[in-house]
């Protein structure tokens, strides 16, 4: 790693210790300096800690244990005492624990196992896992909640003077993919109208659509 | 230069709520969005807990998958502030999308960019304000200037003001008031001249237009020493809004006084004496929202 980037992460060290509270100014210096440890090779590895059967699993170990070191030192970072030794020494050190830690936490599946899904997986087609093809998910729940109107709210719920512009027919439209720009069209009213008066709504509905579903 | 944040690991507990959240959508181009938006929220949630900013625990999942289901949003509540939206960025993508039921009651909005295999998350820039719903990359600022709108802000210390250590912010009084306040101050009335007189602006996500607070010492005084502060509507309009309070905290933050607006007030204050080295907070608070400046003398 270049000399630079150890002097300015040496000198951001410096500088957010000296200042005090939770300034603005702070929370930049500390995000500066995260960013050079992250970018220029700051962190060690420590693959070798990983036992063979978890290997395949290295990233997510190693991911893991870096968020919980950043929100780490930054809240320890007062109490790094640059006469002890060099700061890369102090994170890394701690780092080392984390690491065994997380492990730890994987051997006893104490750790959330959920699929990762990529951009790709989302485009491609998928199963849903509905256990009981008679369940309606909750999604369709909410949609049949909106088009039954139980107390006919939504459909009497409009911009002043304008009807066609109630609260279900935009729920259902919106729901359906139509656009803000769409809508405006079809309903010959401006973007920001349509969409402040559905937000205001959709706050105020929510509840009663909630209490529905249960 | 500005730095952009730290790149966030997406790992298992990321995905854990976006998976969840997921299986709630029947159409897949719902689906797709809540899963990304469930991440864009992750991020910010992790960055700024991880520099220590306090945010709110989350809506209950019926209510959220309520929101997913009819709206396209992801919404953090900053505790005590307000709401910031979270929008994903895919990696090809050359502006945000920020649809338009987000454009009310929010702080302001993150940029969240995504990598292809949805393992890591960068915050791209920040934007307070919002007029179309796709916004090129290039115009969202730093995102630094989330901490200038999400930091309290620094200790103003009024005795320097004495030696004219002044910072920037704190602009002449009489120049970013309404002139037809000139006359209302009772400094004016009194005829006196000796005060340092000095207002900063200061914006309530809760109201259209800023507000101006305004802070004085009277030079004549030794110790203790005379303070008024003061709370004006921008240099646009003639009066405040109608229930806009003002408090005045000490250092443990026990009220001491307070004022609320009723109808078409032009200004409030509070006049009182200080000693050295006191230190006080004057909160702003308008409906939900509120702002907070500290002092010492």
């Amino acid at each position: 790693m270049p000399k630079e980037y150890k002097q300015q992460i040496s000198k951001l060290v410096e500088q957010i210790q000296s200042s005090e509270g939770e300034s603005s100014q702070k929370k930049q210096l500390i995000n500066q300096m995260l960013y050079l440890i992250q970018n220029y090779g700051q962190l060690s590895y420590y693959r070798s800690l990983i036992p063979h059967y978890l290997e395949g699993s290295y990233e997510e170990i190693y991911g893991e244990a870096q968020q919980r070191l950043f929100c780490w030192i930054t809240k320890n970072i007062d109490h790094y005492d640059s006469n002890l030794g060099k700061f890369t020494t102090w994170i890394n050190n701690k780092l080392r624990y984390i690491m065994l830690d997380v492990i730890g936490e994987f051997q006893h599946n104490t750790l959330n196992q959920v699929p990762i899904f990529s951009v790709e997986d989302l485009e491609n087609s998928r199963e849903v896992a509905q256990e009981d093809s008679d369940d309606l998910l909750l999604s369709e729940q909410v949609i049949s909640i909106i088009k039954e109107d139980p107390e006919g709210t939504f459909k009497k719920t409009y911009p002043a003077k304008q009807p066609q512009a109630n609260f279900q027919f935009l729920c259902l439209k919106r729901y359906e993919g139509y656009q803000w720009k769409e809508l405006s069209k079809m309903l010959d009213l401006p973007v920001p109208s349509l969409s402040n008066f559905y937000q205001r709504r959709l706050r105020q509905f929510a509840p009663i659509i909630q209490a529905y579903l249960q | 230069m500005t730095t952009p944040s730290f790149s966030i690991p997406l790992t298992q507990s990321a995905h854990q709520e976006a998976q969840q959240f997921y299986q709630y959508q029947k159409n897949p181009q719902k689906a797709k969005e809540t899963y990304l938006n469930c991440l864009a929220v992750y991020a910010v949630n992790y960055y700024l807990g991880c520099l220590a900013i306090a945010t709110n625990k989350r809506k209950e999942a019926d209510q959220q998958a309520i929101y997913q289901t009819l709206a396209n949003m992801a919404d953090l509540e900053i505790l005590d502030q307000g709401k910031i939206e979270c929008r994903p960025v895919l990696p090809n993508e050359q502006t945000c999308y920020i649809p338009a039921e987000t454009w009310q009651d929010r702080i302001g909005y993150v940029a969240v960019k995504l990598n292809n295999a949805l393992t890591e998350a960068r915050l791209i820039g920040f934007l307070e304000n919002v007029q179309t719903e796709e916004v090129a990359l290039s115009r969202f600022q730093s995102i630094d200037k989330l901490w200038d709108k999400l930091c309290p802000s620094s200790l103003t210390c009024l005795s320097e003001w004495l030696q004219q250590t002044i910072a920037q912010e704190w602009q002449i009084l009489r120049e970013v008031i309404n002139p037809q306040f000139h006359q209302l101050a009772v400094r004016q009335q009194l005829n006196e001249t000796e005060w340092i007189e000095r207002g900063k602006l200061i914006q309530l996500t809760s109201l259209p237009t800023p507000l101006v607070l305004g802070a004085a010492l009277k030079l004549t005084d030794d110790s203790p020493i005379t303070v008024a502060i003061e709370v004006y509507p921008d240099p646009t309009q003639d009066h405040l809004p109608a229930g806009l309070t003002m408090q005045l905290l000490d250092q443990s933050e026990n009220q001491i006084m307070q004022a609320v607006t009723q109808e078409e007030n032009p200004y409030l204050r509070f006049l009182f004496q200080a000693s050295p080295r006191d230190q006080f907070i004057v909160e702003i608070i308008y409906q939900s929202n509120s702002v907070r400046e500290k002092f010492v003398i």
